[in-house]
């Protein structure tokens, strides 16, 4: 059992970091390279460009702890293992 | 809200925007650590949603844009299709566009009397300050139904319409014909708004100008009541003063507009701002009219070859002119922009000073300089003088029946306050006559039953000192004339520096070597020689 739960907890740790990594790719994080000065001017347009530079800084900070949770999964992995290793051992 | 484009990139940016969207949408977060960021994923798709894409969709609906893609060229490349879009397209994106004419000016008129400041104004102000420069018939719509409203006056004082439309907003604001609502706030309010676009029409000088020439102007600055000063006063020296220095060829309007005062004049006393309006263009004016004075006589030489200027058909007359005058000297203020105006006249007159001062330069004196200096200024002096005393004895006497016939005080006499101070030996005879009739000016009286006391040409004596120093510095044979070559090096470079510094003020004559840093010896020198040169040797040395 303790050997699935440290399984369950990798999985859930690779699904965090394979989430990081999409929304890395993702195109809306070159989106504002579209969308300079020389594109569109105007007080709306830099409303836009605003809140796009406020997500994009959310999305990093998201990838950020998405790692860290994943981190935090692992090492409980790992502790999981570690109590199946004496259990059985 | 003006928006500013390039069609190419534009095209690219909904692309992209469009991905974007998608893509976070397939992102999968159903792992409830990532709670989080799935929370930070569907703000960013909002976000594109809700306030990109709307926008992009703006401009590609827009008639720039429709007009570009209805014969798209060959694109051969993205960098040859952008070379060939490069011009930078604009829009407005305005809510107000949609609006039809008709409910545009439904809501200036709705407006009038209550004008909530924000985006929703600012946006109506500029749909129509442009449908006002590009169809002249909604123009005359929207004059005909708010063209004196509060409403209309703040969006024309933005800036964003035309003088000409703002001066027609300016005229039908002054006109008796303008409504007011009927609490007294607002005529308040609409008075706070007309001077407002007067502060606009300001800038704009030759539009002042023809607004001058307008009667129905001219009875709403001198009979609307609120309208603030500064603002009146800007307004009236823009197309007196102003419009002639941005045109010399206007001065001729300028007087016109000027004389055109006189039937007021003759009516009632004018507010405070048209007064100082008035004497803030003196100096312009006098450029004209004072070699025209021949104030002993009371009336204008006999020069040929002047434009004719006429007070309804009638040729102006010295009277005409004492009368207008008298009104302007009647405020405190409008008497230091006099004083300012005339002396700047007075001093254009001296340039020709210096080329008779080195004809005399072998034999000049300290005197000599202030005789040659008081000559050229003379006639000018005496026919200023005489001309704004005789106005403010008018003035004073205007004052007097006033009084009379509201108090039926027959005993009460009121002498003339408003004296000039000539600094010339030939003037002061007028002088003394003036201030003799102050002394019969009871103690205590104040208010409007006096001409105010100010010696309009008191910083003549400063002219006169500060330009005998100058030739003297320009001359070193006058120099040596004047007994200012054994100065002190120190003293006389301070006297360099002070002849061209305006923050120096040769009338206060108390405090001058204390202004310049000079005592001692060399300050008895330098105050002999101003002494000599104005011919007020009774001046109290500081």
């Amino acid at each position: 059992m303790s050997y699935a739960a440290a399984d369950h907890a990798r999985r859930r740790a690779h699904h965090l970091r394979s989430i990081a990594v999409r929304i890395e790719h993702s195109p809306v994080m070159w989106l504002e390279q579209f969308a300079g000065d020389d594109t569109w001017a105007g007080g709306r347009p830099l409303l836009c460009r605003s809140t796009l530079q406020a997500n994009l800084a959310q999305l990093h900070r998201s990838v950020d702890g998405l790692r860290w949770q994943a981190y935090l999964f692992e090492q409980r992995a790992r502790q999981l293992d570690a109590v199946a290793a004496l259990a059985h051992g | 809200m003006l928006l500013g484009y390039h069609p190419g990139r534009i095209r690219a940016l909904l692309a992209q925007t469009h991905a974007a969207i998608d893509d976070l949408a397939h992102i999968d977060c159903s792992e409830p650590a990532a709670a989080a960021a799935r929370d930070v994923i569907w703000l960013t798709r909002r976000n594109l949603a809700d306030l990109w894409m709307p926008l992009l969709h703006q401009i590609l609906a827009s008639d720039a844009m429709t007009a570009w893609s209805a014969a798209p060229p060959p694109v051969a490349s993205v960098r040859d299709e952008w070379a060939r879009t490069a011009a930078w397209l604009t829009i407005e994106d305005s809510v107000t566009r949609a609006w039809s004419d008709e409910r545009l000016i439904d809501a200036v008129v709705a407006q009038h009397g209550a004008v909530p400041p924000g985006d929703l104004f600012d946006d109506a102000t500029k749909e129509i300050a442009r449908r006002v420069a590009s169809d002249p018939s909604f123009a005359e719509r929207l004059l005909a139904a708010a063209g004196a409203s509060e409403a209309l006056a703040l969006m024309v004082t933005t800036a964003a319409f035309g003088p000409a439309f703002t001066a027609e907003v300016g005229r039908r604001l002054l006109s008796p014909a303008a409504s007011f609502g009927p609490l007294p706030d607002d005529h308040h309010r609409l008075a706070e708004a007309t001077s407002a676009v007067l502060d606009q029409l300001a800038t704009w000088p030759h539009i002042a100008l023809e607004l001058l020439h307008d009667p129905g102007v001219r009875d709403g600055l001198v009979f609307r009541a609120g309208l603030r000063t500064d603002a009146v006063r800007e307004f009236v020296a823009a197309g007196l003063h102003l419009a002639v220095l941005d045109d010399a060829t206007a001065l001729g309007r300028s007087l016109d507009a000027l004389i055109a005062f006189v039937p007021l004049a003759e009516r009632t006393a004018f507010p405070p701002g048209v007064a100082q309006g008035i004497a803030a263009s003196v100096g312009t004016h006098m450029r004209h009219l004072g070699p025209l004075l021949d104030a002993g006589a009371g009336s204008f030489l006999d020069v040929t070859g002047t434009a004719p200027l006429a007070v309804d058909g009638d040729p102006v007359t010295y009277a005409d002119l004492e009368s207008l005058y008298g009104r302007v000297v009647r405020d405190a203020d409008a008497q230091v922009l006099l004083d300012i105006g005339l002396t700047d006249y007075l001093v254009e007159r001296l340039r020709v000073v210096p080329d008779a001062a080195t004809a005399t330069a072998a034999s000049a004196h300290p005197a000599d300089l202030g005789d040659i200096i008081r000559t050229r200024l003379e006639p000018a002096v005496k026919a200023l003088t005489l001309t704004f005393g005789d106005a403010a004895t008018l003035e004073q006497r205007r004052i007097d029946d006033l009084l009379a016939s509201r108090r039926r005080l027959q005993d009460r006499a009121v002498a003339v306050g408003f004296t000039l101070a000539g600094a010339l030996p030939t003037v002061r005879p007028v002088t003394t006559v003036l201030k003799l009739a102050e002394k019969l000016r009871p103690d205590g009286t104040t208010g409007i039953d006096r001409v105010p006391e100010h010696d309009a040409l008191v910083t003549l004596d400063g002219v006169v000192a500060r330009e005998a120093l100058r030739l003297v510095v320009a001359d070193e044979q006058l120099r040596a004339a004047a007994g200012l070559d054994v100065l002190d090096d120190t003293t006389w470079r301070r006297l360099v520096a002070a002849a061209d510094d305006p923050a120096i003020d040769f009338s206060n004559r108390g405090a001058l070597m204390f202004q310049l840093g000079v005592d001692g010896a060399d300050a008895v020198l330098v105050e002999t020689f101003f002494a000599a040169a104005t011919g007020t040797v009774d001046a109290t040395p500081g």
